[in-house]
C-alpha cells in the first residue's frame, strides 16, 4: 500500500509560482472590467489608485439600457452571429464533405484557396468587401455583416471539418452507399453523427469569431440601432474623453454569452483542440 | 472500391455562373435606387446628446421642407476617421461628412471634395462674418472646398487651486516659463507639471508641438502654402521638449504612449498641473466633476494661440450635388445654426463673429477660451492649409520625430533633419 505522497516544497513552489502569475495575468483584467463597471464617472478619475468600487453603482448599467440602444445592439449580435454560425456549419459540412470524398479537377486548389482566403486578414479585405456591399446595397444594414462575416467563418468551418472528415472511415459511408444510400443520405445517416464533437467546435468559433468582430462592424454598419454590440460599445466616446464606465459595462454583458456557450460545451471544447490532428 | 465520384463542371458553366453573379451585383444599387434624392451625412458624435440632436434636427428639417431623404449618421471620432478614407476609396463616401483640421486640405489634394465656393462665399458674410482661421481652413486659391462649422481652440487646461496655493499669480507668458512653473509645481509620480503629448495622439501632438515651434521662432508653412520647417527651430523647440522629459520630468513618462485621449485622463485624474487641449476636458469635468472644475481655469496658451477649424465638406461622387450645396447652405443659416452651436454648451466656438459675442463664450469659464477664435492661428501658419499637411499627420511625421530624440536618443537636429526630408518629399506629392 502506497502512503501518503510528501508534500514537497520546491515543486508546489514551481507548480504553484507560475500558475498564480498566469491567472492573476488572465484574470487581473477582467477584475479590472468588473471594477470599472461598478465605479462612479468621477472615481474612476480619481487620483487614487481604487481597488473596489466605493461606492458601488449600477449608473453605468443604468445609462447602458435607458441611454444607448445597447439591448437593439444585443439583439443584432445574436442575429448576426446566429445565422453566420448556421450558414457556415452548413455550407462548410457540405464543401468540407465534398473536398474530401468526392473527385473533381481543382479539389486541393479550392481547399487551398479557403485556407488562404481565411489568412487573408480582415484589414486588407475590407476595402473590397466595402465596395461589394456598397454596390449590392447593403451598407449601413445588419445584413451586410452576414455576408462579411460568411467570407471568414465558410472558410474557417470548411478547413476545420476537412481535417476531421479525412479521419473518417470512408469504409462506413460505403456500407452506407451499398445500402442503397446516397451521397446526401451518407453525410447525414452517417458521417455527420460522427462528426458532432466537431461540428460543435466548429459552430462555437464561428459563432464566437461574429460575436466579437469589431473592424466589419464599424465600417458596414453606421447607424447606431443598426450596429451589433462590439461597434456599439465604441461608441461611447465623446470626442477624445472615453466613458470607460459603460465600455465596461456592455462588455461585461456581451461576454456574458460566448462564456455560457463555452461553459456549456466544454468537453467538446477540450476534445475539439484536437481536430484534424490524426492523419487518415 | 474507393467511393470517389467524378463531379465536373465544364469551363463554360464555370463562366456562365460567374457572369451572371456579377450581374446580380451589378443590378443591385440600380434595384435599391429611389427617385426621391437622399443625402447620407457622416459626422462625430460631439461632446453633449443635446448638440447631436440639435444637428441632426436641423438637417432632418432641411429635409423635410425640401423633399429630400436624409440618412444622418453620428458615429464616434475613431470610427469616421476610419470609415472615411476606406469609403473613398471603395468609391463609395457619403454625400457629406465632417472634417477635422486639414482634412479639407487632405482630400481636396486628393480631388474628392466639391467646389462650394457659391455655397459657403455669401455665409462668410452673414452672422458678422466668419472668424479668419474658419476661412483659411477651408479657402484655396480663391475657391472653397468645405463649410467652416465649429472653432476650437485649444486652451491650456490649468490647476488654479495649485497656482493659488503656490502664490503664482501671472500666469506664464512664455513656454520656458510654463515648464518652469510646472516642474515647481509638480510632484511625481502622483502630479507632473505638463502633460503633453508627446507620442502618435491623432492630431494632439501636432497642435502641442506647433505653439513651442512658433516660440522658437520657426513654423510649419510660408504664406503661400510651401513648407517652411526650418531645422534650426525645430531643433530647439525638440531640445526643449528633451529638457522636459528626460531632465526636469514634467511630462508622465508614459505620455510617449498616450493616443488622443491621454492627456484628458491625465487632467481629469489630477495627475497633471496643465495641459494643452481643446475645452472637451473641461466640458467633461463640469459634467462628472464638477469639483475639479471649479479648482481649474481655462488660459490662452503661452505666445500665439492654435485653433483649428473643423468643417462640413460635400463629395464629388455625390449623386446629389444640388441637394448637397442646398443642404449644407440651410444648416449654416445663422440663426439656424445658433440653435445647435448653442446646444454644445460652450464646448465648441461658432464660426461667426456675432454668435460668438453670446455670454456663454463671454462670461464664466469659457471667458478666455471665447477670444481664442479670433486670436488663434492655424498649426500651418503661416499659410493655409497644405494638402500635405493631412498626410504629415495620417503619417506621424511629427510625433515619430519627437519619439527619435525622447526615447531614441537621436540629437534634435539629426531628428528634425529626417523630418524635414519626409515632409518635403510629401509637399512634392501634391500639386497645391
Amino acid at each position: 500500500m502506497r502512503g501518503k505522497p510528501k508534500f514537497n516544497l520546491v515543486r508546489a513552489f514551481l507548480i504553484v509560482l507560475p500558475l498564480a502569475v498566469m491567472l492573476f495575468w488572465t484574470l487581473g483584467p477582467i477584475y479590472w472590467i468588473l471594477v470599472t463597471a461598478f465605479t462612479t464617472n468621477d472615481k474612476l478619475y480619481s487620483p487614487v489608485l481604487n481597488l473596489f468600487p466605493n461606492p458601488i453603482t449600477l449608473s453605468q448599467f443604468r445609462e447602458l439600457f435607458w441611454d444607448s440602444p445597447f439591448l437593439r445592439q444585443l439583439r443584432n449580435s445574436f442575429y448576426v452571429s446566429t445565422i453566420t454560425t448556421v450558414v457556415s456549419a452548413v455550407v462548410g459540412c457540405m464543401a468540407a464533405y465534398a473536398i474530401t470524398r468526392l473527385r473533381f479537377r481543382g479539389r486541393q486548389l479550392i481547399a487551398r484557396f479557403l485556407i488562404w482566403s481565411y489568412l487573408v486578414p480582415a484589414s486588407v479585405l475590407f476595402i473590397p468587401l466595402f465596395s461589394v456591399v456598397q454596390r449590392l446595397g447593403l451598407v449601413g444594414s445588419t445584413n451586410s455583416l452576414l455576408l462579411a462575416y460568411l467570407t471568414f467563418t465558410v472558410p474557417f468551418c470548411t478547413w476545420l471539418l476537412i481535417g476531421y472528415f479525412k479521419t473518417l472511415p470512408v469504409e462506413l459511408e460505403e456500407a452506407a452507399m451499398v445500402d442503397g444510400c446516397s451521397h446526401v443520405g451518407a453525410l447525414w445517416h452517417i458521417t455527420l453523427p460522427l462528426a458532432a464533437p466537431a461540428l460543435v467546435v466548429t459552430t462555437l468559433f464561428s459563432f464566437t469569431l461574429s460575436w466579437n468582430e469589431f473592424l466589419y462592424a464599424i465600417v458596414l454598419v453606421t447607424n447606431p440601432v443598426d450596429q451589433t454590440v462590439t461597434a456599439g460599445i465604441a461608441t461611447f466616446v465623446g470626442e477624445d474623453v472615453y466613458f470607460w464606465g459603460k465600455m465596461f459595462a456592455g462588455a461585461i454583458l456581451m461576454s456574458l454569452p460566448p462564456v455560457i456557450l463555452y461553459f456549456v460545451s466544454q468537453r467538446w471544447v477540450v476534445g475539439g483542440l484536437t481536430l484534424g490532428g490524426v492523419k487518415a | 472500391m474507393s467511393g470517389a465520384h467524378e463531379r465536373r463542371i465544364s469551363r463554360r458553366q464555370f463562366v456562365k455562373l460567374m457572369v451572371a453573379g456579377g450581374s446580380l451585383v451589378a443590378a443591385a444599387p440600380a434595384a435599391a435606387g429611389g427617385p426621391k434624392p437622399k443625402l447620407t451625412i457622416w459626422t462625430q458624435s460631439s461632446f453633449t446628446k443635446q448638440a447631436d440632436a440639435a444637428l441632426k434636427g436641423l438637417y432632418e428639417s432641411y429635409g423635410k421642407e425640401n423633399g429630400v431623404d436624409i440618412d444622418f449618421q453620428i458615429m464616434a471620432y475613431n470610427t469616421l476617421i476610419e470609415k472615411l478614407p476606406a469609403a473613398l476609396e471603395a468609391g463609395a463616401p457619403p454625400d457629406i461628412s465632417f472634417l477635422f483640421d486639414s482634412d479639407t486640405a487632405y482630400y481636396r489634394g486628393k480631388g474628392a471634395l466639391m467646389d462650394i465656393t457659391d455655397v459657403v462665399e455669401p455665409l462668410t458674410k452673414l452672422g458678422g462674418g466668419m472668424f479668419e482661421a474658419a476661412i483659411m481652413t477651408v479657402k484655396h486659391k480663391g475657391k472653397y472646398w468645405s463649410v467652416p462649422t465649429v472653432m476650437n481652440p485649444w486652451p491650456i487646461h490649468a490647476r488654479q487651486d495649485l497656482l493659488d496655493a503656490a502664490g503664482i499669480k501671472q500666469f506664464p507668458k512664455t513656454w520656458v516659463e510654463l515648464g518652469e512653473v510646472a516642474k515647481k509645481l509638480q510632484k511625481p509620480p502622483q502630479l507632473y507639471g505638463y502633460g503633453m503629448a508627446v507620442g502618435r495622439s491623432g492630431g494632439d501632438f501636432e497642435d502641442n508641438f506647433m505653439p513651442v515651434l512658433w516660440e522658437m521662432g520657426g513654423k510649419m508653412e510660408n504664406e503661400d502654402g510651401s513648407l517652411d520647417f526650418k531645422v534650426g527651430p525645430v531643433a530647439k523647440t525638440l531640445q526643449l521638449m528633451k529638457k522636459w522629459y528626460k531632465d526636469d520630468k514634467i511630462i508622465p513618462p508614459g505620455a510617449i504612449n498616450w493616443d488622443d485621449t491621454g492627456n484628458n485622463k491625465a487632467f481629469q485624474s489630477e495627475q497633471a498641473v496643465f495641459v494643452h487641449n481643446p475645452a472637451s476636458v473641461m466640458s467633461w469635468l463640469i459634467q462628472e466633476k464638477p469639483d475639479l472644475a471649479k479648482r481649474s481655469k481655462l488660459y490662452p496658451s503661452p505666445g500665439r494661440n492654435a485653433v483649428d477649424s473643423w468643417c462640413f465638406g460635400a463629395f464629388k461622387q455625390t449623386k446629389f450635388p444640388k441637394e448637397a450645396k442646398a443642404c449644407l447652405s440651410y444648416t449654416m443659416q445663422p440663426d439656424r445654426y445658433a440653435s445647435f452651436i448653442k446646444a454644445l454648451t460652450g464646448r465648441w466656438l461658432p464660426v461667426y463673429k456675432d454668435i460668438a459675442k453670446d455670454p456663454l463664450w463671454n462670461e464664466g469659464v469659457y471667458a478666455e477660451y471665447g477670444k481664442l477664435a479670433a486670436t488663434g492661428q492655424l498649426i500651418s501658419y503661416s499659410g493655409p492649409p497644405h494638402a500635405g499637411i493631412g498626410e504629415a499627420m495620417n503619417t506621424y511625421v511629427l510625433p515619430d520625430m519627437a519619439a527619435r530624440v525622447l526615447t531614441e536618443n537621436w540629437a534634435p537636429e539629426k531628428a528634425a533633419e529626417e523630418a524635414r526630408k519626409k515632409l518635403v518629399e510629401i509637399w512634392a506629392k501634391y500639386k497645391d
